[in-house]
């Protein structure tokens, strides 16, 4: 009984940052099991909830104690993060619809999206456990299989840009930059595997060259920018790291109006909303740094 | 205030002195007992392990006991102003 509450308390306490963890861990689950009555399975609701309003502080407090080049340097990394996994997810999404012959596209370049999209995969967890070359050396190899790929369909070559409907590299572009600047930079890592979950949610709610022709987007897009900015409150990393996938909006914008797209009205909906998401993001870099400075103690 | 104690015995000694009205979660606990320790009005005693748990006992620093004396004189003058004023204040007789 008791080791089933004690698992539970432990993974509830996976939601404090890993240094606090290592360090209150141990005693935060010994006084929550002498709290418990001998035959509870089940962590009490009230500390549940306790134990989530604590960790949000937490972070929030771990967050106000960083300096502003350890807040950049894990935002590069995370950015890297980020975009990786939408590159990831656009490459997965590319070979499922090859696979199932639903493009009815040539082996070859079937054969080229799956390996970009292992090679996405691998750099994504070499960027997560912090092995920053080997993740510039998967990253070229996936952005060079992909164009390879796109070669072969004969089309018009690889847009680097978002719009509906096209190929674009730009996450895998932007994520290997941000991995040869991370080889410098070294933030410290953690995650590992775990950031391979990010891949089914970069599916959903980030753009990429299927999904803007669905009913998500930009909607999943605008939850994504929204979720950056609420949890710059406790991670000032974060709005960093959603602003660089947010980065190549403003291309698109240009990449429109080469095509007259402004026309469609449909198209502000792509256009103006991200601009204006994008925007507010990149401002709440600055000021969310402004606001923890305030916040923090001069002696810190 | 008395000795150090660890988690556990505060959230008791607090329940106790409330007879039982205040039951602290251990999340709150940890989260006032982190703020506490940033504003070095108490600090970690001593730690041991028992039956192979964590345990760390928490005391107040100087700086803690005068907060906490500080504090206790300012509740008690503010509880002072309550009474006298009731004492003295006209009592209103509602009409019949």
């Amino acid at each position: 009984m008791t080791e089933a509450l004690e698992r539970r308390y432990r993974r509830l306490l996976s939601a404090y940052p890993d240094s606090y963890r290592s360090e209150r861990g141990d005693e935060i689950v010994t006084t929550l099991l002498d709290m418990s009555a001998p035959d509870r399975r089940w962590p009490a609701s009230r500390e549940i909830a306790a134990i989530l309003v604590g960790a949000v502080r937490t972070h929030a407090r771990h967050n106000r104690s960083r300096q502003a080049g350890q807040v950049w340097a894990g935002g590069l990394r995370m950015a890297a993060l980020f975009l990786l996994a939408q590159a990831c997810s656009g490459a997965a999404i590319h070979s499922g619809f090859d696979l199932t012959n639903l493009t009815r596209q040539p082996a070859a370049e079937t054969a080229s999206f799956v390996a970009a999209t292992l090679l996405c995969a691998i750099a994504l967890v070499c960027v997560a456990s912090g092995r920053y070359w080997p993740a510039v050396t998967a990253g070229a190899g996936a952005l060079g299989l992909e164009m390879v790929g796109s070669q072969a369909v004969g089309g018009g070559g690889p847009s680097f840009l978002f719009g509906p409907g096209e190929e674009f590299f730009y996450p895998l572009a932007i994520a290997l930059i941000g991995c040869v600047a991370l080889v410098a930079v070294r933030p410290p890592a953690g995650g590992g595997l775990a950031w391979l979950a990010a891949v089914p949610v970069a599916v959903v709610f980030l753009p990429n060259q299927f999904n803007p022709a669905s009913y998500l987007q930009p909607w999943t897009a605008f939850a994504f920018v929204a979720a950056c900015l609420v949890c710059s409150v406790v991670d000032s990393r974060i709005p960093i790291a959603g602003a660089a996938v947010c980065l190549p909006m403003p291309a698109w914008l240009l990449y429109a109006l080469g095509r007259g797209w402004l026309a469609q009205p449909e198209i502000y909906i792509y256009i103006w909303l991200p601009l204006t998401f994008a925007a507010i993001l990149l401002a709440s870099v600055p000021l969310t740094r402004l606001a923890t400075r305030s916040r923090t103690p001069a002696a810190g | 205030m008395d000795e150090p104690l660890h988690g556990y015995a505060v959230i008791k000694r607090v329940e106790e002195l409330s007879s039982g009205r205040v039951r602290l979660a251990a999340g709150t606990l940890y989260a006032a007992l982190d703020r506490l320790a940033g504003e070095q009005l108490l600090t970690v005693v001593t730690e041991e392990i028992v039956n192979g748990r964590a345990r760390r006992y928490y005391g107040l620093t100087d700086k803690g006991a005068a907060a906490v004396q500080a504090e206790a004189e300012r509740m008690a003058a503010a509880a002072d102003v309550v009474i006298k004023r009731t004492a003295t204040a006209p009592r209103v007789v509602k009409p019949a």
